[in-house]
This record gives structure tokens, sequence and C-alpha cells, in this order.
């Protein structure tokens, strides 16, 4: 076990480095590859321009820029917001939080959703259900969240004035309250989530249903739903981990639009507002952490697998 | 002289047959009921966007004093011009400009978007993984390892940076997007050149003397390419929703151009005042994006025999 971890994070590390990179080349593609003429606009005073660029660091190379800002990073140093002036460090561990719940929120109902239809759907192929999941699953894929989380703020909160639609309230401050404005918002995300979650349910379901050893489960006049959760379930759901790793990118990446929408502070919404105000440095702290979120999910899933399987521990 | 021997004759294909035929790719994509559905919303709106100067009713961006937030089939206060004209069919948004218009461009702008992007993303993806696949080694470590990187980073966001940090044009949403999708082409051409390279027919091509880089273009990549062909429909359906994402959130496309996404971020701020201003491009989002997969699906089944009577 120990040595499929440090493989693994072996494995790991040139990604960290090559993520970490490709972000900060974002810099490069700036027109003009200048922040700071975009901030001050070409009326901008030239004294000011050039205390800009000092504090930026831009009059250097740029793999020494590239260097120091990794170093900077590592000691907890992100730099400063262009816009807001504020330190992003600090910026980013308040709006933290709420991200965190947003995705966590979003994959475990995800998973309630998914996982049940997939199993039902792998235990009845072709039939209506199994159709009906299907549909599901494909509408899921096509259906824009930015779309759905309106159709659901008229429904829920124009029409049935049921749920407020906007704002955040710490949980830890009201949990109910936290409760009521987490619900739309996890919901959305979750849902374009869950359809591979489902796909993938289903098709390792499908495999496992057809061993020899379910055979023998049923011959031993088990009930068909203690085949299911006791014998089936178990295998069948170690391919759905995989899953795992590439939902949690569609969470983070879909919190952009649902923060935005339900006017959450969290990290998505910084990327979408820092982004509309070319506050290029600011868009990098959080696609930052984006990465190291999805290279952590992807790290455990690997953990995971290697754990539940022992074949791959060994190879 | 003329080919009369019979099996011949049978198997020489009229080009009507070709693609019209019983055993066309045409028809075996559309053998679903659902797949050929799909085919004909798609094929309505790639027509609608070409012709669109000549369905719409009004100019996109002309706006209609004091016709504002009007709903469905509202009566229009222009005089003379006809029976199509005379009603704003799908309403108007908040200065008066007609929803079907805007409809019609806008899925101009999502397609030209959704094929330019995944366009894009194949020239750069599938040398990418012809190279990583063909020569391996630590070019092949090295490529897909960068590709890993990307992928590491939500597409969503991504895009959103790139677009945020080329400034918003179309072209820029194009690049973004397009450059987002190429982690996917790669890796899956180079799973194919992978299995591809084993065969006989590449070492009988190598042995004949054909140069390495002939041998790569003509006998694997032919070869390796029919998975592309289902991706990159698939991934024109995400092209778009992602198109309408980045420009709902304002940095796609930029107004007035008429884009679907923009269209819903301003009939969202006009929610509780009238809500098909949010239906109409959201509906059209949803069936264009449904299709397209739909599409997909179909030509998944067409093009993969194993998968016929599923």
């Amino acid at each position: 076990m120990q040595r499929l971890i440090i493989r693994r994070l072996i494995a790991y590390a040139p990604t960290i480095i090559l993520v970490s990179m490709l972000i900060y080349s974002l810099l490069l593609l700036i027109p003009g590859q200048d922040p700071v003429n975009i901030m001050l606009g070409d009326s901008g005073d030239p004294e000011l321009i050039e205390l800009f660029r000092k504090e930026l660091g831009l009059d250097r190379p740029i793999h020494v820029q590239y260097a120091d800002w990794v170093w900077g990073v590592a000691h907890g140093d992100w730099g400063r917001s262009i816009r807001t002036r504020e330190l992003i460090s600090v910026e980013l561990k308040r709006r933290f939080a709420i991200t965190l719940e947003l995705a966590i929120g979003s994959l475990i109902v995800a998973a309630i959703i998914a996982i049940p239809i997939g199993v039902y759907s792998a235990a009845r192929p072709h039939t209506i259900g199994d159709n009906a999941g299907t549909i599901f699953a494909i509408a899921g894929v096509a259906l824009p969240n930015f779309w759905f989380a309106i159709l659901m703020i008229y429904l829920f909160a124009v029409i049935l004035g049921w749920l407020p639609s906007q704002g955040y309230v710490a949980l830890f401050e009201s949990p109910v309250e936290n409760f009521q404005r987490m619900l739309m918002p996890v919901t959305v995300n979750a849902f374009s989530a869950s359809a591979s979650t489902m796909r993938q349910t289903r098709s390792a379901m499908l495999e496992v249903l057809q061993q020899d050893y379910i055979r023998t489960a049923h011959a031993k006049g088990l009930k068909e739903r203690e085949v299911l959760t006791r014998h089936a379930l178990k295998n069948g759901l170690i391919p759905v981990i995989t899953v795992f790793g590439l939902t949690t990118a569609q969470a983070l990446g879909g919190s952009a639009i649902i923060e935005t929408i339900f006017r959450l502070p969290g990290l998505g919404q910084l990327a979408v507002s820092s982004a509309t105000n070319f506050d290029i440095p600011a868009v990098q702290g959080v696609l930052l952490l984006f990465g190291s979120f999805v290279i952590a999910a992807n790290f455990m899933v690997d953990i995971a697998y290697g754990f539940l399987d022992p074949r791959i521990r060994y190879s | 002289m003329q080919n009369t021997d019979p099996l011949a004759l049978r198997f020489k294909q009229r080009p009507l047959e070709r693609w019209f035929g019983k055993y066309s790719i045409l028809r075996r994509t559309t053998r679903r009921r659902i797949h050929a559905f799909s085919l004909a919303v798609t094929a309505i709106i790639i027509i609608s966007s070409i012709f669109a100067s000549q369905l719409s009713p009004y100019h996109p961006n002309d706006t209609h004093p004091r016709q504002g937030h009007k709903g469905i089939f509202a009566a229009s206060n222009e005089t003379n011009v006809g029976w199509y004209a005379s009603r704003f069919w799908l309403g108007t948004d908040e200065i008066g400009r007609d929803l079907l218009s805007r409809l019609i461009f806008g899925a101009r702008v999502s397609l030209q978007v959704g094929f330019m992007a995944v366009g894009l993303a194949l020239l750069i993806g599938i040398p990418l993984g012809l190279l990583a696949g063909f020569r391996g080694g630590i070019l092949d470590e090295v490529i897909m390892r960068f590709m890993d990187a990307i992928f590491m980073i939500p597409t969503l966001a991504l895009a959103l940076a790139i677009a945020a940090a080329l400034g918003p044009s179309l072209t820029n949403i194009v690049i973004a997007i397009g450059t987002t999708n190429v982690p996917r082409y790669a890796r899956i051409i180079r799973g194919q050149v992978l299995s591809v390279r084993e065969h006989d027919y590449v070492l009988a091509a190598r042995s004949i003397g054909s140069p390495g880089m002939r041998v790569a273009l003509l006998t694997v990549l032919p070869n390796s390419i029919q998975p592309i062909i289902v991706q990159a429909t698939l991934s024109t359906g995400f092209a778009i929703l992602a198109e309408a994402g980045l420009s709902f959130l304002g940095v796609g496309i930029q107004p007035p151009t008429a884009s679907w996404g923009a269209m819903l971020q301003s009939g969202y701020r006009y929610l509780e005042r009238n809500l098909i201003e949010s239906m109409v491009p959201g509906l059209a989002i949803f069936m264009t994006v449904l299709s397209v997969n739909l599409l997909g699906d179909g030509l998944r089944e067409a093009l993969d025999p194993r998968l016929r009577g599923t």
C-alpha cells in the first residue's frame, strides 16, 4: 500500500508542475502580454505603469517570473489582485469554504441520484425503467446548468416562494438557512455531474451481474435484493470510483456558473468576476486551487482503487 | 469494357446508393426513430442558421420602441410588413428586439463556435496523438503528460480564463473552447494508434520501404480515425454548451450580437416579468445540444458493429 502511494505521488509530480506552468502561461495570452496596459488603459501614467510592472515583476524574463511565482505560492504569497489590490491568498481563504461545500454537496447528491438509478438500470436492462434512466442521463448532459438553475429559481423562489434564490449564510451561523440557500445550487450542480456516474454504475453493474458468483448467489436461494446489495454492489461500485476525479472537475467548473447565478461568494464567482475584469492573477489563483483539488481527487481515486482491488496494488 | 461479373455489379454502388442506400452511414445512423428525429432537428437548426437573414422577420438588432417585454404572438407596431412580421412570434426582449430573429441568428453563432472549436481541437489533437502514439518514448511521455495537465483544470474554468486573457470575441471563444478539447482527441488517437500500429498491414507498409511519415499519415491514421468521428459530434454539443455558458457569464460573444447565452443572461434579469425571454434561448440550447448528442450516439451505433442490437 505504501509503495502504491509513493509510486502515485511520483507519477503526479510532473503533472503538478505542468499544471502550474500552464496556469502561469495564461499571462502570456494577454494581447501585448501586458496586464498593466489593460488595467490602466492607454492613457496610463508612465510612472504608474512602471510601478505596476515592477510590482508584478513583468520587467524580468518569463522563466524568472514563473520561478518567483511558484516560490511565492509555496510560501503562501499568491500575489495581489489587480482589481481590488487585496491579497489573493486572503480572498481565496475567505471563499474556499463556500465552494468546498457546494462541490462536496454536489458530489454526494450526484451519487445519491446516480447510483440507485444505475443499479436499477443494470438489474432490469432494456425495460421502461432502464430507458427512462438513459433519457435522464442524456438530458443531464445536454441540459445547460445555467438554464436549469433559472428554471429552478422561477419555480421555487418566484412562484412558490419556498427557497431564497440568492446569497449565502455560513453553515455554522445558521445550519437551517445554509441548507435552504445551498439546496438549489447543490441540486443543479449535482444533476449534470450525475449523468456520468449513472452510466458508469450501469455498465459496471451489468458486467458484475453476468459473473458466475452472482448466479451462485441466486442458486442458493438469496432474494434478488440481497444478491444486488450484498454481492453485486461490492464489486460493481469499484469502477464507479474512477468517475470521482472527473465529477470533481465538473463540479468545480460548474461552480463558476452556479455561484454567479445564486450569488454565492465562492471561488467560482471570484473566477468569473476577475475574468470579466482582466484580473488574471486572481483567476490564476482560483485555477491553481481547482487544479490542486482535481489532482488530489485523482490521487485519492488511484489509492482507493488500489485499496479495493489488490490486482492494481501489485502490478 | 464493362464489368459483367454479377458479384462485382452487386457491390458496385452508385453515388446515390452510397449516401442513401440501405447500408449507407445515413441509413444506419437513423435506424432508430430517436436518432432520425435528432438528425432532423440538427438539420433544421443548420439550415435555419444558414438562411438566417431570409428566415427571420426582423433584423436581430432592430429595436422597437414601446414594444419591450412582449409575450408570444404579440402584435407588432410596424405597419405594412406582411403577415410574417406583423407579430413577434416569440415576443420581444427589454428593448423591443424580436426574440425569434435573435434566436435564429443566435443559432448561427452557436453552430459557428461549435464547429470551429471542434475543428481547432481536431487540428491540434490529431497530430499530437498521432505523434505520441507512433513515435512513443520520451516524446509520447511529454505530450501525454501535458494533455493530462490540461485535463486536471476544470474545462469551463480554463476556457473562462483563456477567453478572459485573450479578450472576448468569437475567434477567441473558439480558441478557448478548442484548446480545452485538444487532450480528448490526442488521447483517443494515441490509444487507437497504439493498437493499429501492431497490425500486419502496418508492418507490410514499412517493409516495402515507406517512410515513417507516409506510414503514419496514409496507413495508421485512416485506420485510427473512426472513434474520432463520434467524439467530434459529441463534443460539438459540449462546445455549444460551453459557448452559451461563457456568453451567459459575459466573457463570450459580446452584445449586441445575438447569442443564446447572452439572450438567456438578459432574460434572467427579467425573469419575474417575462418568463418567455428565459425559455426561448434556454430551450434552444437544450434542444440543440440534445439532438447533436443523440446524433453522436446514432453515429456510434452505425460505425461500431459490436453495438448493433444492444
